[in-house]
């Protein structure tokens, strides 16, 4: 960082050494005269250009020290002319500036060095702000991305253990009215949660690979809620390569089917669609509900609420999980960009 | 002879229930639950002595259903995972079977109510404790006769005291419930509602302007164009909550 600075103090030094040298040239000063005479002034330049941009570099001064800034430039300027007046007295080389169109004293030359060290100021300022913006960004955009993990973790597991315990409850019933039937539990159990396990640390997968998750789900959940519930899944041509968080599903099937089994004793219908539409994977889940589940609190639980925020951490959208309620269903659907 | 009725969403559930009870002929089952509403009806009109609650349940939970009942019977929770639940039993000394649970832990449940006598207000400090953190609560629920309503605390407009009752004032209507007031300030504090008289309770969203009446005093007038008089303290909490 000190050689970029050192480099763009060659900036202003060159420069002014050109432009002063040429200037005198076309005045008829010879060329080695117009040069050291260019060299005297250019070089306290670029060193107080390289002073200033390194001080910058460890203190950099806010909006309201300006006038300090200011105040150190026009010093600098100062020493930089009477430097340049003192060196070039002593070292005879005074000869051109007898020539009254060059000499009109020192305020024009004093406010060209003052507006090139100013602007030479800005530039360096402008370029550490951005410098230190970008550092500070990048390790935000970093803790931010490790907390939306952890928080994913947590979401996950915090849906894990109702239907663990009480799965594990039912394996526990069935042992002593149906033990066939509590192997065939087990074994499915087992299926669900090394699934879901394999599935926690990649984001995204098909769609394909979570429905084969949701089967198993079902099948747990229809052994629980003895045999009364049908599935029915619609998919799309095309949609079962399409992308989805892993086990976003299952929540909200988990929630169908509480709601569809409830004040009913007939077989209850859970509907699963997918359709692809503008590059987009549309699901929609819907159970049967009677009139009285109009009486249920907007914010449906826990399940429904995680959805919603998982699916906001992925794609930093809050407007991707829609709840309908008509007269017979109650229909929840989801809109993942692919 | 103990009247029992089993409160489960799960049939499975309730059928390992009725196992168990089995081998306790002094225990009989008259009738299983799907749901809180269901037990609701069905305890009004057996009058159980004991019942198994489960606690996430579909529609109102467990406590939700305890917390409507008149008089509540004996109650053994059963539960798969609830942390919050899980505290307040322990410190208040309530049985609860955590799923699964073997038949040992079930007959130490059964032998545990046999020997004690069921205390009420026990379970009513523990539902004031628990309820408030129920990861559900963001409704009341109501009871009116045989009618059980949820309401949802983004519709409460406000509450007002009335002898042992709170009247719930919503935008669908007026609720009666039978609760302090000083419970729901507490629970619904940091939901917006502001204690703004001695027995008025007003969610601040529905708030439209305040305006001077007689001297020195205030009234809250609502969005529904309803007057409501604010007392120099209720007031300074009104003002302090909407920071002005």
């Amino acid at each position: 960082m000190n050689r970029k600075i050192l480099l763009g103090a060659l900036i202003p030094t060159v420069g002014w050494l050109l432009i002063h040298a040429i200037f005198l040239i076309e005045h008829q000063i010879e060329l080695e005269f117009a040069f050291s005479d260019a060299a005297l002034f250019a070089i306290p330049l670029g060193m107080a250009a390289w002073i200033g941009g390194i001080t910058l570099r460890y203190y950099r001064p806010d909006w309201k020290r300006i006038p300090a800034i200011l105040i150190w430039t026009a010093t600098e300027a100062l020493i930089i002319i009477y430097l340049y007046d003192y060196l070039a007295e002593n070292l005879g080389q005074m000869d051109w500036r007898i020539n009254e169109q060059l000499s009109q004293g020192n305020t024009l030359l004093f406010l060209l060095v003052y507006f090139v060290l100013n602007i030479f100021t800005l530039f360096v300022w402008i370029w550490l702000n951005n410098l230190e913006k970008e550092v500070i960004d990048k390790r935000s955009l970093e803790t931010e991305k490790l907390a939306k993990e952890s928080e994913l973790e947590g979401l996950k597991l915090q849906l894990q253990p109702h239907f663990l315990f009480n799965s594990l409850n039912s394996v526990n019933a069935l042992l002593h009215v149906n033990p066939e039937e509590a192997s065939r539990m087990v074994l499915l159990l087992s299926d669900f949660f090394r699934s879901s396990l394999r599935k926690s640390q990649d984001t995204l997968i098909t769609l394909n690979e979570e429905l084969e998750t949701v089967q198993l789900y079902l099948q747990i959940e229809e052994i629980r809620f003895s045999s009364r519930l049908l599935v029915e899944i619609k998919l799309q041509e095309y949609c079962n390569e399409l992308k989805l968080p892993a086990l976003i599903l299952q929540p909200i099937i988990e929630n169908a089917i509480k709601h569809g089994l409830y004040g009913t004793t007939e077989k209850v219908v859970i509907q699963i669609e997918a359709v692809k539409s503008m590059n987009q994977l549309i699901l929609r889940v819907s159970n049967p509900y009677t009139r009285e589940d109009s009486t249920i609190s907007k914010g449906t639980g826990f399940g429904l609420k995680s959805v919603n925020r998982r699916l906001y951490l992925i794609y930093a959208r809050n407007d991707l999980m829609k709840l309908e309620k008509n007269q017979e269903k109650f229909v929840v659907q989801l809109t993942l960009p692919q | 002879m103990k009247k029992v009725i089993i409160v489960d969403d799960e049939p499975l559930a309730r059928s390992l229930i009725k196992k168990y009870l089995d081998k306790h002929p002094n225990f009989e089952v008259i009738d299983e639950c799907g749901d809180g509403f269901e037990a609701s009806k069905s305890i009004l009109k057996f009058n159980p002595d004991l019942i198994f609650l489960d606690i996430q349940m579909p529609r109102i939970s467990g406590f939700e259903l305890l917390e409507i009942l008149e008089n509540p019977p004996s109650v053994i929770f059963t539960t798969a995972f609830d942390e919050f639940a899980l505290k307040a039993f322990e410190s208040n000394a309530i049985d609860y079977l955590l799923k699964p649970f073997s038949i040992e832990r079930f007959n130490k449940a059964l032998s545990k109510y046999e020997a004690m006598n069921p205390d009420q207000g026990q379970l009513k400090k523990m539902l004031n404790e628990v309820l408030p953190l129920h990861s559900e609560q963001e409704r009341i629920v109501v009871k009116n006769g045989a009618d059980i309503r949820v309401v949802p605390i983004v519709e409460i407009v406000y509450l007002e005291a009335m002898d042992d009752y709170v009247k719930i004032f919503t935008q669908n209507g007026m609720f009666m419930k039978k609760q302090t007031m000083s419970y729901f300030e507490k629970t619904l504090e940091d939901k917006g509602f502001v204690r703004v008289h001695r027995s008025i309770l007003l969610n601040s969203g529905e708030l439209h302007r305040i305006e001077p009446s007689e001297k020195d005093h205030y009234s809250a007038i609502l969005k529904s164009g309803k007057k409501i008089s604010l007392s120099r303290q209720g007031y300074g909490r009104l003002r302090e909550k909407l920071g002005i």
